[in-house]
């Protein structure tokens, strides 16, 4: 079940309307959601219901232990003895059979007998997300910066909560488990605020994410190099806007279904089309996984006693490499990772060089704030981002290198035929509801939010209808599944 | 927002018509629930062509199920979940619906089909499942694009009246201004039917007759006539121009022998009527398989003069 699956027609107003009927106690509300969350991983999976609440119980145990007064050395051994278990769970289902394939192929590739066993070990809905959602709590506790949670079911509650359990936000326990902690009360602000995120999510997901994929990406990516370079542009293009309509509007979908309950989870994404570096970038995509990274690795590494230490550029492609891998277990997600650091890598060095420029000459500063400047630092980071989503999603080296080849003129040839009205309905509506989303984020535009909002209902109520009917009538009927909510 | 969307839907009305719902097992097993008639009548689509029984007899004398898509496979699961706690529940010694006599299970050689070729399995949840059914299925196997054919369904029936639930994508109303409701465009369509049709029934005949869909017939009579229910099996009518030769001496042929085994080992009333009805091309749908409204009363009147005359006699009292 997904926010965008029949079935949740039917699960939410239950969940919604069970959840304002209980008695206004935490532990009724928790209760409730706990129910939820674990009927929500049922419903994808029955046998992996039992991991679940494996995981949260060790990790519960274990931050309890934590947070009592104890010796340093048994406190540490408790930490890594969490971390293990959670990173060796995820390697376990997540990367077993990506390197039992990966080295057999490099063990055949040196001449020697490979043939390991190829694994088929089924994936937990989320276990990427809740993983991480349970090794920082547990860091936390462990460094102090938040007691340890002495109720279960809250604990549990918050590690199942079905709206960031699938695909994120990557909710801290830090940030969720106070919200647990006190009574919800049902307020319309909350539902109304939630009911237009998930209107907006459910446009960018299932309107313009999977109708991009099935018109403008599905296609060309099928048949890399068959069709024009144009289409191959078109395409990259596409799945840039289809990714972040995934994604956001995932994101968006799950903070609105979260308000619902009278619970807010942290923002996703900041208008990530608007940065004009890699490093802004990083602040506005995927805000709380990358946060979570920089974090729990980066920082550590690299003002650690270790060997990154102070060494910046290193500890870049090592989290990048590592957020690839997080994002799945395929090379291409290696490579998306290597080019994601040693861009940042880039990035970090030519600032060094500019902020020398300036200190010589400040011209260079006013440079830096001309249109010209920004509009190719915009293009340069939008550009390389497109560019970097071609090995994440062309599945196989030979299908990357034929898109690769595609992108250049003179190859294939084919021309993507759409219709004019496929043309309009999905691929104009759709870059137009980013473009906007995105000017919204601009100094300039950005008071016609406050003013949207200023207007009198009836208006605004009509706004909202428009959306609905163009849902309605344009939704595809079989829904996609969420990019996200496979990693 | 209610408004606009309000306004739309009845812009959506006057466009284009509310494209037409199927038959359901609810209909009629709340037609049965809510009685004790005499007759009941189970079928796949086909079974929808004996509605007008309902007006020829009485509506408190018949119920109709129909099961969209069905094959005995699919009978027996909707007589067994839908139907028996009905049909055979007691009150004491006594049935709860103790004047039901006779037991009409409409029936073509598709009905024989194996499970592989029919897809009646994922026809079943939208068809004729209950919540309870759809719950207890996620629960053992989560949800699947199977089981998912239910909420879809419910989804649709929640929102019966909605032009943009019913026609997704505006279906119907772009056939609409393409002209596709033509007569032109109709005829068109009709022939291209026909020749699959034909095609069919020869090709698809070869691969039914599955062993697995003849125990389920063998077992569901069975089960009525311990119920003490008199059983006729219809074959029912095809277009008769449709049938090549070869489907005549194949297919036609081995399911009318297939209902005289029956009838010989079981003592069941079998009523041929796949060659014999006075029905003609005008009389069939689009599809060329199943009867427009006013040849359903044609084919119902005629049948109760050849065949199921019995049902006219007045029901009696007490059980049988």
């Amino acid at each position: 079940m997904t926010f965008t699956s029949v079935e949740f027609l039917f699960f939410w107003p239950l969940a919604f309307g069970v959840y304002w009927l209980l008695p206004r106690r935490a532990a009724w509300q928790n209760g409730w959601l706990l129910a939820l969350g674990y009927a929500f991983y049922w419903a994808w999976h029955p046998g992996m219901v039992p991991l679940l609440a494996a995981t949260t119980l060790v990790d519960y145990a274990i931050g309890r232990y934590l947070g009592g007064e104890r010796p340093a050395g048994p406190r540490r051994v408790a930490l890594w003895l969490s971390v293990a278990w959670n990173v060796g769970l995820l390697v376990y289902f997540k990367y077993l059979g990506f390197l039992a394939v990966s080295l057999d192929a490099l063990l055949t590739r040196l001449g020697l007998p490979g043939s390991l066993p190829v694994l088929q070990i089924a994936l937990p809905m989320g276990i990427s997300y809740f993983t991480l959602q349970k090794l920082s709590y547990v860091i936390d506790v462990y460094d102090r910066r938040l007691p340890a949670c002495p109720s279960l079911p809250r604990f549990a509650t918050a590690v199942a909560f079905f709206p960031h359990m699938v695909a994120g936000p990557v909710t801290r326990p830090s940030a969720l488990l106070p919200q647990l902690e006190v009574p919800r009360r049902l307020s319309a602000g909350d539902v109304s605020t939630g009911a237009l995120l998930f209107l907006i999510g459910y446009l960018e997901k299932a309107c313009i994410a999977d109708t991009f994929a099935s018109t403008l990406v599905d296609p060309v990516f099928a048949r890399a190099g068959a069709f024009s370079a144009g289409a191959h542009w078109a395409a990259a293009f596409g799945y840039a806007i289809q990714v972040f309509c995934d994604f956001a509007g995932y994101s968006l979908m799950a903070m609105g279904v979260a308000r619902g309950f009278g619970l807010h989870l942290p923002l996703n994404f900041d208008k990530p089309f608007l940065s004009t570096n890699l490093n802004e970038f990083w602040r506005r995509w995927h805000i709380s996984l990358n946060t979570w990274i920089f974090e729990y690795i980066y920082t550590p590494l690299t003002t650690g006693q270790g060997f990154f230490r102070g060494r910046l550029d290193a500890g870049f492609v090592l989290v990048f490499l590592v957020s690839g891998l997080w994002h799945g277990a395929s090379w291409g997600f290696v490579a998306w990772g290597l080019m994601h650091g040693l861009g940042l890598v880039v990035v970090r060095r030519y600032d060094e060089f500019y902020r020398g420029l300036c200190r010589k000459d400040r011209t260079w500063v006013a440079r830096r704030r001309t249109r010209a400047y920004k509009l190719v630092a915009w293009a340069l980071t939008t550009g390389f981002f497109v560019l970097s989503l071609i090995p994440f999603r062309a599945g196989s080296g030979e299908a990357l290198l034929a898109f690769l080849g595609g992108l250049l003129p003179g190859h294939g040839g084919e021309p993507l035929v759409l219709g004019l009205f496929t043309l309009l309905t999905t691929v104009g509506v759709g870059v137009g509801v980013v473009v906007v989303e995105h000017l919204l984020g601009l100094p300039r535009f950005a008071p016609l939010t406050g003013r949207f909002f200023a207007l009198p209902a009836p208006v605004r109520g009509l706004v909202y209808g428009v959306i609905i009917i163009y849902l309605g009538v344009f939704v595809p009927q079989t829904q996609g599944l969420f990019i996200y909510a496979q990693f | 927002m209610a408004g606009v969307i309000v306004a739309f839907e009845v812009g959506l009305r006057r466009l284009a018509p509310m494209p037409r719902r199927d038959l359901e097992v609810d209909t009629g097993v709340r037609a049965l629930a809510a009685g004790n008639p005499d007759v009941l009548v189970l079928g796949s689509s086909h079974a929808g062509a004996w509605l007008p029984l309902i007006d020829r007899l009485g509506r408190d004398r018949v119920a109709v199920v129909t099961e969209e898509g069905g094959t005995f496979s699919a009978f027996d699961w909707v007589y067994e979940h839908r139907l028996a706690p009905l049909v055979e529940a007691r009150d004491g010694d006594a049935w709860v619906r103790d004047r039901l006599r006779h037991v009409l299970l409409i029936t073509t050689y598709w009905d024989t089909c194996p499970a592989s070729h029919t897809l009646w399995e994922d026809a079943l949840p939208a068809r004729a499942w209950q919540w309870k059914h759809y719950l207890a299925d996620v629960a053992e196997n989560g949800i699947t694009p199977r089981n998912r054919n239910f909420p879809f369904t419910a989804m649709k029936r929640l929102f019966a009246e909605s032009m943009m639930i019913q026609d997704r994508g505006l279906v119907s109303l772009r056939g609409q201004l393409k002209g596709a409701d033509s007569p032109d465009s109709l005829s068109g369509r009709k022939a291209a039917h026909a020749e699959r049709r034909r095609r069919e029934i020869v090709e698809e005949g070869r691969t039914c007759f599955d062993p697995t869909e003849q125990a389920k017939l063998e077992g569901l009579v069975n089960r009525l006539q311990r119920r003490g229910l008199a059983v006729t099996v219809v074959a029912f009518p095809q277009m008769s121009e449709l049938l090549t030769d070869e489907a005549r001496r194949t297919t036609i042929a081995r399911y009318s022998a297939l209902l005289a085994d029956l009838r010989a080992r079981k003592g069941i009333r079998t009523v041929e009527h796949t060659l014999t009805a006075p029905l003609v091309y005008d009389d069939f749908e689009i599809d060329c398989d199943h009867l427009v409204p006013a040849a359903r009363e044609k084919y119902v009147d005629w049948a109760l003069e050849n065949g199921v005359g019995f049902l006219r006699a007045p029901p009696g009292g007490g059980a049988p």
